[in-house]
Formats: C-alpha cells, structure tokens, sequence
C-alpha cells in the first residue's frame, strides 16, 4: 500500500505545482471527462446484470434519484431505502 | 496545517468507509457531496481531476482520499484520510466475513444480497452522473465522457489508453 500511495502522491504533487499551466489544465480537461465515462459505463455495467431484471431494479431508480437528484445523505439512503429493498428480496425469495 | 481540518479528514472518511458496501465508487456520491459541498475543500471540477488522478494510477482508486488529505492539509492530511478510509472498512469485513460464511444459505443472508444489488447501482450511477457534470462544462467533454463509455462497455481495450487519448485531444485545445 506505500508504493501506490507514494505514487499518487507524487502525481498529486505535480498536479498541484504544474495544474495551473494551461497545457496540463487543458489535458486535464480530457482525462476528467474520459475517466467520468469510465465510471459512468461501470455504472451502466451493473445495471445491466441479470440480478436487475426485475421489479428490484425500482430502488435502483429510487437510489439514483435521491442520491444524484435530490442529493440526500448516503446515511439517510442506507436508513430508508436499503432496509425496503432486502425487505422486499427476503420477500420474493418465499 | 490546522489540527481541526485533520479531524474532519479523519472524521469524514472513517464514516465513508463504513458505507464503502461496493468499493469505491458506490461512495463517490457521498465523497463528492462532503468534500464539494458539505466541507467545500474544493470545486467540483477539482474534484473530478483528483478521482481522474487516481484512476490513472496504478493503485487502487480510494487513494483519492490521499489525494483529497493531500489538498486540505499537506502530507499529514494525505495519511490521516488513508488510514481513515481504510481501517474501518477493513474491521468489519473482517467481522462480517465470519458470520457470512456461517450463514451462507440463510434466506435473510441471500436477501441482504439481493437487496443491495440496486442499492449499488443507483449508487454507481448516480457517481457517473454527478462527476460527468463535475468534469464537462463543455458539449465536446461530453462527447468525451460518452465516447469513452461506450467504448469501455463495447472492446476490452484497457482503459489507460483511453485517457491517454483524451488528455491528447484535451491538449490539443478540443475540450
């Protein structure tokens, strides 16, 4: 764990000296939006696994609107919503 | 550096790393909103250069939180937020690991499962979206984030090259 650590860090070093020149800010432009849409295609990867081709697949609609949406905490979230969704599985595993 | 801001790392991501269910991007919604706009150590687009900066490293992505330790207090900064997202998450899945294996066949274990599945990908996507905003302010940056997308969902190239050509077009001035 040190040596990703260090690595990072040193990345993170440069980052904060040369962020500022307009080559590595403009770079930096492309590679944000290209490492959003990895995350984004992680995201759309699970949603497309079988375990979501159901009438589960609503908390997902639900999970996705209070968090990116409404913007509610991840606690609240985790109070409400999880609880109904494994209610709702322990449900349909009758 | 002051002691507070330290504490607040600390207290911060201890906490996030106990709701770390599905790794590090199932938390990203709740990162970006205590860093962005609970704490405000930075603007989104920062935000987004960071997790961008972790990912083309070689570690794993949670190092961002080093990176997040890094900006707000200096190389203690860095170590506390590690530890801090670590050592939590760590404790109880060693102590869930335990009874989950005990009760592998239970229903009510079988249903947490089940049941946390969309949880996790309402979490995953609402992460893509809020740091897609983060990251584009421009049509040509969304283009990139789709274009990237669906490439990684369609060939099985590795994902370095794709940043690798995105901070090229970046650079050429197309973003």
């Amino acid at each position: 764990m040190i040596a990703p650590f260090a690595i990072v860090l040193g990345l993170g070093v440069l980052y904060t000296q040369y962020g500022d020149l307009p080559a590595v800010a403009s770079a930096f432009r492309g590679i944000s939006a290209a490492a959003a849409g990895f995350i984004v295609a992680m995201g759309l990867k699970m949603a497309a696994s079988k375990r979501l081709r159901s009438a589960m697949a609503l908390f997902a609609v639900v999970t996705f609107v209070s968090i990116a949406l409404v913007r509610v905490p991840l606690g609240l979230l985790l109070i409400v919503v999880a609880p109904l969704s494994v209610a709702a599985a322990f449900w349909r595993r009758r | 550096v002051s002691d507070s801001a330290l504490a607040d790392l600390a207290l911060d991501f201890s906490l996030l790393s106990l709701f770390a269910i599905g790794g590090v991007i199932t938390v990203l919604p709740e990162m970006h909103r205590t860093v962005v706009e609970v704490r405000g150590w930075m603007s989104g687009s920062e935000f987004a250069d960071l997790y961008a900066l972790a990912q083309v490293s070689p570690g794993p992505n949670i190092l961002v939180v080093s990176l997040i330790g890094w900006k707000v207090a200096g190389l203690a900064g860095a170590a506390v937020a590690t530890v801090a997202v670590c050592v939590p998450s760590s404790v109880l899945a060693f102590a869930v690991s335990r009874i989950w294996q005990r009760f592998r066949d239970a229903r009510w274990r079988l249903a947490l499962e089940d049941g946390l599945v969309p949880v996790t990908v309402g979490l995953m996507l609402a992460g893509g979206y809020l740091i897609t905003l983060s990251a584009d302010d421009s049509v040509m940056g969304f283009v990139v984030t789709a274009a990237t997308a669906a490439v990684v969902l369609m060939t099985r190239i590795h994902p370095l090259w794709l940043f690798g050509a995105a901070g090229l077009l970046g650079l050429a001035g197309w973003v």
